[in-house]
C-alpha cells in the first residue's frame, strides 16, 4: 500500500534559522509511526511544518496523493489532518461538548451527524463522557488530553498526530492514553507521533524513526530501533 | 420615590446607550485582543450614516439603519483590511495606537462632510408617556426595546450558534482555533462587522437621546471603556451589565453631588472595584491554565 503522507527534503524553522535540514519520510497507512529524538532534534519543528504551522523554507508535504505544502492549518484540517498540540491543546473557556463540537463543524466532519459522531468518539473516552458540561480548562491534565484527542478525532480524520501526547501525564494515564492511540489506529486511522517515553512510544506504533539535529538518523521497523542496543545507548538513556 | 424612581429609571436607559459600544469594544477585545479606541469614532460614522439616509434621502428611520449599518461595515471591513490585518502578529499596543489613529481619521472625515454644527435625525416630537408618574420619552422606550432586541440577539450569536462559538474558540486560544479548522480572517471580518453594527444602532440611539456631533462618540470612548472594564472586558456581555451599574451610579450620584461631577463618581467606583476585583464585577474568572 502506498504511504498517506509523504514528507519530501522539509528544511524549515524559525527567523531564518534552520531547524530541519532535509527531512524526508514516509508514514504507511498502516501501525504508525513514532520520531523519537534528543531534545533540539526538530521534532516539534517537524510536526508544525506537517500540519502546516510552520511554511517550510523548502521541500513537499504530499497527503493521500495531494500535495499540500501551500495549505494552511485549517485547510489541512479539512483533508483529514488531525493535529493534538502538547500543550493549550483545548479551549480552556468552552465547555467540553463544544470543544467537541467545534472539533466536528470546523473539521470537515460532514461524514456523520454530530450525535452519532459524538457518541462514537465518547466509546473510546469513557472517563470524559460525563464531564460533557464541564468547561475544559476545569479538568484534571490527563482529562485534557483525551478532550484534546477526542476533538481532533471528531471531524474522522485519516491521520492523527500527537504531540508528545503522554508530557505531564500520570503513570495510570500514560498507559491509558497509548491504550486509546492503539484502539484509534485499530479503528483505521493513520498516526505519526513524537514521544519522549521512547520505549511506550516506539512499543504503541510499528515504525519508528530517529532525528538527530533536524536529519533522520534511522529510520527502521519499531523492535529493529528498541532492540539495537547501540541506540539505547545513545539517545535512549539505556544502559549501556 | 417617584423622584428617585425616574432617576433609577433614567440611570437604566443612559446605561443601556452604554451597553451597547461597552458590547462592541469587548467583542473586537475577546476576538482581536486589543481596545480598539476607534469605537466611538465608529458611533459617530454609523449615525451619521443613518443621518444621510434618514434626512439626506430622506428614508424611514429603520430603513436608514438598515442602510447606515452596511455603510460602517464596510468602512470597518476596510479599516481591518488596510490597518489591524498588517498589524496582526505586532503588540496589542501598536494595533490600540493605530486604532487611536483610525479613531482620529475617522472623526474628521465626519466633520469633513457633515460639518461641526449639531443635526438631528427627521422624527416627529411627542409628548412623554406617563407610568405610573414615571415620565418615559418616546426615545427611551425606543432606547430600551432596541438595545434590549439587540443584546438578546448577539448573546444567541455569540453563546450559541457556530460562529459565535468560533468567535469564543479565538478569543479562547487563536492558534487551537487554527488547528481546529476555524477559518481566522472569516471569523475576525464577522466580529468587526458585528461591532460595526451594534456600534452604528448604538450611535442612532444617542443622536435620537440628543444630537448628533462630530465629537459625539469620542464623548463616549471613556465612559465605554469604564463600562467594559467595570464588567470585565473580556466577557461581552458582562460588559453590558457593567454598562447598566456604570448608568445608575452615575445617575444616582447626582442626588449627592452637582450633575456635571457625576462622571467623577463612576470613576471612583471603578477605581475602587479594579482595586477589590480585578477582573470586573460580572467578569468570570478565565481560564489561563
Amino acid at each position: 500500500m502506498s504511504a498517506i503522507l509523504v514528507a519530501e527534503n522539509l528544511v524549515a524553522g524559525y527567523g531564518g534559522r534552520h531547524i530541519l535540514h532535509g527531512v524526508s519520510f514516509e508514514l504507511p497507512p498502516e501501525g504508525g509511526l513514532t520520531v523519537v529524538g534528543p531534545n533540539g532534534s526538530g521534532k516539534s519543528t517537524l510536526l508544525k511544518t506537517v500540519v502546516g504551522l510552520l511554511p517550510p523554507a523548502s521541500g513537499r508535504i504530499v497527503f493521500r496523493g495531494e500535495d499540500v505544502t501551500a495549505l494552511p492549518v485549517h485547510e489541512r484540517v479539512r483533508r483529514g489532518i488531525g493535529y493534538v498540540p502538547q500543550e493549550a491543546n483545548v479551549f480552556r473557556n468552552l465547555t467540553v461538548a463544544e470543544n467537541l463540537r467545534i472539533g466536528h463543524e470546523f473539521g470537515g466532519g460532514r461524514v456523520k451527524s454530530l450525535q452519532a459522531r459524538q457518541e462514537e468518539v465518547m466509546s473510546l473516552f469513557p472517563e470524559i463522557a460525563p464531564r460533557l458540561g464541564a468547561l475544559a480548562g476545569h479538568l484534571s491534565g490527563g482529562q485534557r488530553q483525551m478532550v484534546a484527542m477526542a476533538t481532533a478525532l471528531m471531524p474522522a480524520p485519516s491521520l492523527l498526530v500527537l504531540d508528545e501526547p503522554s508530557a505531564g501525564l500520570s503513570p495510570r494515564n500514560v498507559d491509558l492514553l497509548f491504550e486509546i492511540v492503539g484502539a484509534v489506529m485499530r479503528r483505521g486511522v493513520a498516526l505519526l507521533m513524537i514521544e519522549q517515553n521512547v520505549q511506550k512510544g516506539l512499543a504503541t506504533t510499528a515504525h519508528g524513526l530517529v532525528l538527530v539535529n533536524g536529519t533522520v538518523r534511522f529510520s527502521a521497523p519499531s523492535q529493529a530501533l528498541l532492540d539495537d542496543p547501540a541506540l539505547q545507548g545513545l539517545y535512549f538513556g539505556g544502559r549501556p | 420615590m417617584n423622584h428617585l424612581g425616574q432617576i433609577v429609571f433614567n440611570g437604566l436607559i443612559t446605561g443601556l446607550l452604554i451597553a451597547l459600544p461597552a458590547l462592541a469594544l469587548s467583542l473586537t477585545f475577546s476576538v482581536l485582543r486589543f481596545a480598539n479606541f476607534a469605537i466611538g469614532s465608529l458611533l459617530t460614522v454609523g449615525a451619521y450614516a443613518v443621518y444621510g439616509f434618514n434626512v439626506g434621502l430622506g428614508l424611514p428611520l429603520p430603513v436608514a439603519v438598515a442602510c447606515g449599518c452596511a455603510v460602517s461595515v464596510a468602512v470597518v471591513l476596510l479599516v481591518n483590511e488596510a490597518v489591524h490585518r498588517p498589524l496582526r502578529r505586532r503588540s496589542s499596543l501598536m494595533q490600540l495606537v493605530a486604532s487611536m489613529g483610525v479613531a482620529l481619521v475617522m472623526e474628521n472625515a465626519v466633520r469633513l462632510a457633515a460639518g461641526s454644527a449639531p443635526a438631528a435625525y427627521a422624527v416627529e416630537v411627542a409628548r412623554p408617556l406617563r407610568f405610573w408618574g414615571l415620565r418615559v420619552n418616546h426615545e427611551q422606550g425606543i432606547i430600551a426595546l432596541a438595545v434590549v432586541a439587540l443584546l438578546l440577539l448577539v448573546a444567541v450569536l455569540y453563546r450559541a450558534t457556530r460562529w459565535g462559538r468560533a468567535m469564543r474558540a479565538i478569543a479562547d486560544n487563536p492558534d487551537l482555533a487554527g488547528v481546529r479548522g476555524i477559518p481566522y480572517d472569516r471569523t475576525v471580518r464577522l466580529v468587526w462587522a458585528l461591532s460595526a453594527i451594534v456600534a452604528t444602532v448604538a450611535g442612532t440611539l444617542i443622536g435620537l437621546d440628543a444630537t448628533l456631533n462630530p465629537l459625539m462618540g469620542s464623548n463616549y470612548v471613556l465612559v465605554v471603556f469604564a463600562a467594559a472594564i467595570l464588567g470585565g472586558i473580556a466577557s461581552p456581555l458582562a460588559a453590558v451589565a457593567g454598562a447598566i451599574a456604570l448608568g445608575v451610579v452615575e445617575e444616582l450620584s447626582t442626588l449627592v453631588v452637582a450633575p456635571h461631577y457625576r462622571s467623577i463618581l463612576a470613576y471612583c467606583v471603578m477605581t475602587l472595584l479594579l482595586l477589590l476585583r480585578p477582573s470586573g464585577l460580572f467578569g468570570t474568572r478565565w481560564v489561563k491554565k
